[in-house]
């Protein structure tokens, strides 16, 4: 979570770079049978190209056809359906916060980022920030501005004295080149949302939200919150606080009321990933992120599933009533009809931890009924005391 | 390493990072591997021999090549009508060169799906098994006890998968890599040089191994640090596959 404020819409921290726009007759990189131009984007697509062969064969890769459909339509809703297939979009497993896009159309969302968005607005402005830095062909016209500033401070390093700090100075302009191309991908998302009928306020609220977790998480680690730390000459991209801001300020001369957020969609989406995400998070031994976002996702009330979670994340951290409280958390989840399983299982190991272990074996043998096929049946069986 | 081996490291956060990212796909262990002394070593699995009496049937793998340029800051771009033009070349010197030393050869085809999967796996797998013998083996500064003197690396019994699926009795992996110094960077260098600056030339660097796909064993491996030939052109393929294919079994 450090990472998240420098990191955030990395993408393209991949391939930067871009050209200044200024040809209003060219073809977008959207357009359908693009090719690309000189020899440097020709360069960069190969590269690429070669990168998107081998991501295709990642292991991290998630591949579930339905949530793949989902973001790809998400993406056509936001940008046309006549561009958004110029963007091959791959959903990486990795509990991170983080999206990015390659000079030829490879877009790679995290999981992560996925657990953090609330409903389809903030997933539609994400992709159109994304889809913005490839129309604008961001990663060639970084590639160039570096070239060319690299070029220059390579020479004047050669200056004794003086040449060294102006090769610091470019180093600082190409990366305020950089964070220029963030915020006019912030604002090129914000007229997609606007155009496509999504509420535009989503983009900011992600950020307030993003700066609240970090909050949550420095306090449950007794540090300094991270929000405004690292905003600097030397930072990628704009800081968290000034997107929130600045984001929020032309959303609201857009207009914002009654705008689609698509909660309910979203959410059916995610259904089936929650689980899986929210287990992904858990291991990240990050408490108080972990804490913030089991609450947001229980807006709505605590399910079983999201009890069972809150069970597994207290049992993990383990620190002095945590026992107790996920033993609570526990028999909150059992109670529910969408428990999985494995709540019994975190029961059982639990009570054992408190030294209740004829009602940690009953809850453990209670998971083994549930589910005959666990995968850890034998080591389970072995501490059920199981024939 | 490959791109994908480490998916994080690929979003290191500020342009530096990036930058150094951009000085082509350099091979990470490869590159770090340029500290070593001496540019060329290889190393055969004791005892080998090819099977008598019949033709042996490599094929070559997919392999990775990058050739581009180094811009004067040390920024490379890789430029693809080269690359193009190199990877043709090399395949077809390399071919020539195993043909006339008296052995049967082929191309792994294209192959989608499953099988791709498969021999993508084996790629990768194969660049960091190369890696570790770097490390341990022809530049064992430090190398791993159980691998000293004796040249003892596997890919797996695995591997003999690729030969259902099309390949031969062993398989050639090669990987080859340039980055060519603009005008402006050889001014820059030159420049340097006479005040006592550094501007380090990228030399090309190429390396190639044959697994022997009935046990896996990785049977001959040469690394060029500083390898010859200019692959956009066809007697500069020739030469790099000569360097490229020095001390490989069978050939003198």
């Amino acid at each position: 979570m450090q990472k998240l404020a420098l990191s955030f819409l990395t993408a393209t921290s991949l391939a930067v770079a871009g050209v200044a726009n200024a040809h209003p007759s060219r073809p977008l990189p959207s357009a359908i049978g693009y090719e690309p131009k000189d020899e440097d984007e020709r360069g960069l697509w190969l590269q690429m190209d070669e990168f998107e062969r081998n991501l295709k064969q990642s292991k991290l890769l998630i591949r579930d056809p339905e949530l793949n459909q989902y973001v790809h339509s998400v993406l056509c809703n936001t940008v046309g359906s006549d561009r958004c297939n110029a963007a091959r979009i791959y959903i990486i497993r990795t509990p991170y916060f983080n999206a990015s896009m390659a000079p030829n159309g490879v877009m790679m969302v995290w999981s992560g980022l996925l657990l953090r968005m609330r409903n389809e607005a903030e997933l539609a402005s994400v992709l159109g920030h994304e889809f913005g830095h490839f129309e604008k062909q961001h990663s060639l016209q970084s590639f160039r501005d570096i070239r060319a500033k690299s070029d220059a401070a390579a020479w004047l390093s050669l200056v004794p004295g003086a040449g060294m700090f102006a090769s610091f100075s470019l180093l600082g302009s190409a990366l305020r080149f950089n964070r220029e191309m963030e915020r006019e991908a912030d604002l090129i998302s914000l007229d997609y949302l606007a155009e496509s009928g999504y509420d535009p306020m989503a983009a900011s609220n992600i950020w307030e939200q993003l700066r609240a977790e970090m909050d949550a998480q420095a306090k449950a680690r007794k540090q300094r919150s991270m929000k405004d730390v690292g905003n600097s000459l030397w930072s990628t991209h704009p800081s968290t606080k000034e997107r929130m801001e600045y984001l929020r300020e032309a959303a609201e001369e857009m207009g914002s009321e009654g705008k689609r957020k698509g909660e309910a969609e979203f959410r059916a989406a995610m259904q089936k990933w929650w689980p899986k995400l929210v287990d992904d998070q858990i291991k990240l031994n990050d408490f108080g992120s972990t804490e913030f976002l089991l609450g947001q996702l229980a807006s709505d009330g605590w399910t079983g599933r999201l009890l069972f979670a809150r069970g597994e994340l207290y049992r993990a951290r383990a620190k002095k009533d945590d026992m107790t409280k996920a033993v609570g958390f526990y028999r909150q989840a059992a109670a529910k009809s969408d428990a999985p399983a494995e709540t019994w299982r975190g029961l059982g190991v639990a009570l054992m931890r408190l030294g209740k272990q004829a009602d940690g074996r009953a809850a453990l043998r209670k998971y083994l009924q549930k589910k005959p096929d666990a995968s850890d049946r034998a080591m389970i069986g072995l501490m059920a005391r199981e024939k | 390493m490959a791109a994908l081996t480490d998916l994080r490291r690929l979003f290191t956060h500020c342009l530096l990072a990036l930058l150094a990212s951009f000085v082509l796909a350099t091979n990470a262990a490869v590159a770090n591997s340029l500290v070593y002394a001496g540019s060329e070593r290889s190393a055969v699995q004791e005892g080998f021999a090819f099977p008598a009496g019949k033709q042996p049937k490599i094929t070559i793998m997919r392999p990775e090549i990058f050739v581009g340029e180094q811009s004067s800051g040390g920024l490379a771009r890789v430029n693809a009508d080269w690359t193009k033009a190199g990877k043709e070349n090399l395949l077809f010197e390399l071919q020539q060169r195993l043909q006339k030393a008296g052995f049967s050869t082929s191309v792994m085809p294209e192959l989608s799906g499953e099988n791709e999967t498969i021999t993508a796996e084996y790629r990768a797998l194969f660049k960091i098994v190369v890696n570790s013998a770097i490390e341990n083996d022809l530049w064992p500064a430090d190398g791993l006890p159980t691998k000293k003197g004796e040249f003892d690396w596997s890919l797996g019994p695995g591997i003999a998968k690729l030969s259902e699926i099309g390949a031969g009795e062993f398989a050639l992996f090669f990987y080859s890599h340039d980055s060519f110094p603009l005008p402006g960077r050889r001014a820059l260098e030159l420049v340097g040089i006479a005040k006592g600056f550094d501007a380090p030339e990228q030399p090309s660097v190429g390396y190639a191994g044959l697994v022997d796909l009935r046990n896996g064993k990785l049977v001959w491996l040469n690394v060029n640090l500083r390898i010859d030939g200019d692959v956009r052109k066809p007697e500069g393929a020739r030469e790099r596959a000569r360097q490229l294919l020095n001390d490989f079994p069978g050939i003198n």
